[in-house]
């Protein structure tokens, strides 16, 4: 089931904007590979799950699959055909902020042969550009 | 021990041959670095090290020692020629004099393509420092071959040692670990001269069982709403 979050202070919030690129988040922090975004968007619920469910099945239940990103923004719409007013919409589905940069998954214990040809198939699933990254050298 | 939700992970102690780990001492590398140019805002500021960057340089900072700071340049090429052998130490090249540095700091672009900027530590050669090294765990572990998973917790450790014998990274030998066994940082055989400086208990590797992949379920799609906080609920009229 798609991810949401148990308690909320606030059913529904202001759309707002994406602005600027990650400083946090974006760099391999748990395991060894990543897939990374290149572009902004609001992520759903339904396309983390999505993902996840691609990644698990390309890795066999091998190896371990870390989700760095939650769906923490409610995203609401009204129905088709409906006059104007009358306040805020329906939650629709939640949806995680992504900026540039922002690591959606991670994997650990397999080779990067098995995790680049898992990541290929998320990102085919992903409604932005990814790409596959490794951890940084440590300093 | 717990581990993730639906595993038990019993910890034993690892029998077997004993942890066999290598490490490569890093050597110094010498690169030539330019102090930036005072006159322009002390050679400091995001405007001057934009301008750096454009021109194919990237911007520095020299401390430590209590000596005064000093704001370099450092060529491009030079600082992968660092980053790739993994270097820790540094000769920089300062005009006329040279002062050896550990690299304390890189600041990478949201991407993680590019080096912005980087941070030297003053250090003298028999100096004993704390630093952060790389664990890398070679071999395929017996464990997997059972069935389970080989989860890497920790990727680094903090090590004391001396300026000039740090090493590269810390290898591990992990093919003799069985399933569900750990291998604890007090197991590992350090080289000569370097301390660990974490606590010995950490755990750098464990074979865990393999987790279930979760299929979709018949409860899909079924909507629920997260709980209100500090919304009452309303009363049932009688």
């Amino acid at each position: 089931m798609a991810m949401m979050p148990k308690r909320v202070k606030f059913r529904k919030v202001q759309k707002g904007r994406i602005r600027g690129n990650a400083t946090r988040g974006n760099y391999v922090a748990f395991g060894d590979y990543g897939l990374q975004a290149l572009e902004p968007i609001r992520l759903s619920a339904e396309a983390i799950e999505a993902g996840r469910m691609t990644a698990s099945r390309a890795t066999k239940g091998g190896g371990k699959l870390f989700i760095r990103v939650f769906p923490h923004k409610s995203v609401t719409s009204i129905p088709a055909e409906t006059r104007m007013g009358k306040g805020k919409g329906e939650v629709e589905f939640w949806a995680a902020v992504i900026k540039p940069g922002t690591i959606l998954y991670e994997l650990a214990g397999v080779t990067e042969e098995q995790a680049r040809a898992a990541f290929a198939r998320v990102a085919y699933k992903m409604p932005v550009n990814c790409r596959f990254v490794t951890r940084r050298p440590t300093f | 021990m717990d581990g993730p939700p639906g595993i038990t992970i019993t910890s034993q102690e690892c029998p077997g041959p004993p942890r066999a780990s290598r490490s490569v001492m890093a050597e110094a590398v010498s690169i030539s670095v330019e102090p930036r140019d005072p006159a322009k805002n002390k050679g400091t500021g995001s405007r001057v090290s934009r301008k750096l960057r454009a021109a194919g340089r990237i911007p520095a900072i020299l401390y430590g020692h209590k000596q005064a700071n000093i704001p370099l340049s450092i060529s491009h090429e030079d600082v992968w020629t660092l980053v790739k052998k993994g270097n820790h130490l540094a000769q920089l090249r300062i005009g006329n004099t040279t002062e050896m540095a550990l690299i304390r700091n890189v600041q990478w672009d949201h991407l993680g393509r590019d080096i912005i900027h980087l941070d030297f530590y003053r250090v003298s050669a028999h100096e004993r420092i704390k630093t952060e090294v790389s664990v890398v765990l070679h071999g395929i572990p017996e464990g997997v071959a059972e069935g389970g998973v080989l989860d890497q917790p920790v990727h680094s450790i903090t090590v004391s040692c001396e300026a000039t014998a740090i090493p590269a990274s810390i290898k591990v030998e992990v093919g003799h670990l069985q399933l569900n066994q750990v291998l604890h940082a007090k197991d590992i055989t350090l080289p000569t001269g370097v301390a660990l400086e974490v606590d010995p208990d950490t755990v750098l590797a464990h074979i865990v069982s393999k987790q279930a992949v979760a299929e979709p379920t018949g409860t899909e799609g079924a909507v629920t709403q997260p709980e209100i906080i500090g919304r009452k609920e309303k009363k049932e009229e009688v």
